[in-house]
């Protein structure tokens, strides 16, 4: 398996290139130590990973890409996770996009919003209560739905 | 009042002083100074009533309109002025309740609706009916006998389809304290003849997509001649509350910025764990689980805040579904044994097999679990079993119980011990904590449905125990809901088959 890395402002891409088709994945997430957390084990799982720190250039990063799953965090730079959750969901934004969305997040939200987050996504996660193993598990279940 | 005396002790001894000079220049003065205390007087007598008046007037165009261009009264101040307002109304209503029909018959059982304004001949009933704030009135067992236009509007139906009605089939209610409306009707009832108690933030679940938000202020009279023994005034709060719940609480921000951190730990941890561990000599693999434990237990502590901070917001809702029990305790067992082990203690399971699926919210129960074994943990002293054992008992429901053999707890302090940052002299000189799991434990087992007690012993140790409720009990009606049954911390949202106060 040959790898390769691309730094950009606000963008991190890692390339996996192996003989069967892998899985992408677009991880959202602002905090560096916890996206390379997560690339670190996915990749391991035989995902290819490329993380965005900032909201805007995810949003526009989910809809211009092919992306099997995409793994949001809710409290980003320039626009929230919400609503770029509500951006991905609107069918005059992307009509054809089909990924599944996993929110990644440690900041409670009101039962009312989140409830409404949990309804648009395909998954909900507080990141402090899940190891890296652990949310390899949970997309793994994901992407068998795929 | 201090004020006028003076003046008044002022006024005569200038009286005294005055009447051995010049009669005229005597009266003029007298008159000056009486004019200019009439005016001091009457400003202040002005002030008196005119302030109450204010807040009165404040109070009911702020509460009537939710009008945002009308400057929000103080709380404190309003306060007061709501249950005048109330106070006021309820009596107006009554005096007209009680000079047009007779009470306590279905004849009496009157609706002011615009209707039934036209056929009164009194005004106080169309006084009742113009008041902006929603008004309702119950009887004895709780039924709605009365209500005025704007409840009716308020609750989005016709008097017709309200009247009659158990008021809990009608407004699903929960609260932020413990004593809810009911528990309060029925204290009222052993104890007194007339009361008021008033609620912030009550909610009312319209549908599963929309709640209301108010604050409620309820008057007992036991012997009300119109036959309705408490009468409800909500005072609308929806648009208020709806915008400080999303606004992120320094609570959450707070623990936002615990949590980060700790997935970095945990992550990091895993990763030596899996990676290094092979490699690691005994000592540095006890350093590595000892770490890995004080991670987990920060990550309980953080979720304890949070939860608390959700019950106190009346934030806190479960979703109760059908749920085997016993795979979830030992799934809970099974995340607490690392940190029972570098304490060197041991967890005991012992699990009846004759258990039907619970009514349970699965994250709620774990940190149930998680509360009292790591209370067990703190408090074992040397001992080191934990015995945690589950079964069905006599009156039908699951008992669960979390026993130590450490210190035990005094039997003066055991009557205090879930009230929240309570702890025992003695537990805070030996044991570190903070005083907020077992509070937070009551009011999940009370959302639930159940109740949590401790049989304790100084020296013996300590059985903590609570029940959950089999779904099988949960009504067809409860069922329904595909989101599960959604319960707050402080008694449940009203569905009053299911209704334990």
């Amino acid at each position: 398996m040959v790898s390769s890395e691309e730094h950009t402002a606000g963008l991190k891409t890692i390339h996996f290139i192996g003989d069967n088709y892998m899985k992408k994945i677009l991880c959202i997430e602002d905090e560096r130590f916890i996206s390379e957390l997560y690339a670190r084990a996915l990749q391991k799982a035989g995902y290819e990973v490329k993380a965005v720190e900032d909201g805007e250039v995810g949003l526009h990063e989910a809809v211009s890409g092919q992306y099997d799953i995409i793994l949001l965090d809710i409290m980003l730079p320039t626009m929230n996770g919400v609503d770029i959750l509500y951006k991905m969901k609107d069918p005059n934004v992307r009509p054809t996009m089909q990924s599944k969305i996993i929110i990644t997040t440690n900041l409670d939200q009101k039962e009312d919003i989140r409830k409404k987050v949990e309804q648009m996504a395909d998954g909900y996660l507080i990141k402090a209560e899940m190891t890296p193993k652990e949310l390899v598990k949970y997309v793994n279940q994901v992407a068998e739905q795929l | 009042m201090l004020l006028g005396n003076a003046l008044v002790v002022s006024v005569g001894y200038i009286g005294i002083v005055y009447l051995k000079l010049d009669d005229l220049f005597l009266y003029g003065a007298l008159v000056s100074i009486a004019l200019s205390y009439g005016l001091l007087v009457a400003q202040m007598l002005s002030n008196v009533v005119s302030t109450p008046l204010e807040y009165l007037s404040q109070a009911i165009s702020y509460a009537s309109n939710d009008n945002r261009d009308e400057t929000q009264p103080n709380q404190e101040k309003i306060k007061i002025a709501r249950e005048l307002v109330h106070s006021l109304s309820m009596e107006v209503y009554n005096l007209a309740a009680s000079t047009t029909a007779p009470p306590v018959s279905n004849a009496s059982i009157t609706s002011i609706s615009p209707d039934a304004a036209v056929t009164t001949p009194l005004a106080a009933h169309q006084f009742i009916d113009m008041l902006g704030v929603p008004i309702i009135g119950l009887d004895q067992n709780q039924q709605i006998t009365t209500l005025n236009r704007a409840a009716c509007d308020y609750i989005g139906m016709t008097s017709e389809q309200i009247i009659n009605k158990p008021v809990y089939d009608v407004l699903k209610l929960s609260f932020q304290s413990d004593e809810n409306l009911d528990s309060w009707i029925e204290k009222s009832k052993s104890n007194t003849i007339t009361a008021v108690r008033s609620w912030d933030r009550v909610r009312h679940s319209v549908s599963e997509e929309t709640t209301k938000q108010f604050d409620l202020v309820a008057r007992f009279s036991a012997d009300s001649a119109s036959g309705t023994e408490t009468t409800l005034a909500l005072y609308d709060r929806t648009n208020r509350y709806n915008q400080d719940d999303q606004e992120i609480s320094f609570v959450a921000l707070a623990v936002h910025e615990l949590r980060t951190p700790l997935t970095f730990m945990r992550g990091y941890i895993e990763i030596f764990e899996d990676e290094l561990g092979p490699t690691l000599q005994p000592e540095m693999t006890d350093f590595m689980h000892k770490m890995h434990a004080s991670a987990q237990q920060l990550a309980s502590f953080v979720s304890n805040i949070l939860n608390v901070a959700r019950v106190e917001e009346n934030q806190l809702a479960l979703r109760l579904r059908s749920e085997d029990w016993p795979i979830i305790l030992q799934s809970a067992v099974t995340d607490l044994e690392l940190r029972a082990s570098v304490h060197g203690k041991h967890i005991e399971l012992v699990v009846a097999d004759n258990l039907p699926p619970i009514a349970g919210d699965r994250v709620s129960l774990h940190e149930i679990i998680n509360n009292l074994v790591d209370n067990a943990i703190k408090y074992s002293g040397a001992s080191d079993k934990i015995i945690i054992s589950c079964s069905l008992n006599t009156e039908g429901v699951v008992e669960t119980s979390v026993q130590d053999f450490g210190i035990g707890i005094p039997e003066s302090v055991i009557g205090e011990l879930f009230q929240k940052f309570h702890r025992s002299h003695k537990s805070k000189v030996q044991v570190t904590g903070t005083g907020l799991g077992l509070y937070l434990c009551k009011a999940l087992v009370r959302a639930h449905g159940g109740n949590i007690w401790v049989r304790s012993k100084e020296d013996e140790g300590s059985i903590f125990s609570f029940t959950l409720l089999p779904y099988d009990q949960l009504s067809a009606e409860e069922k329904a809901g595909e989101d599960g049954i959604i319960r707050g911390a402080h008694g449940w949202i009203k569905n009053h088959s299911l209704y334990r106060g």
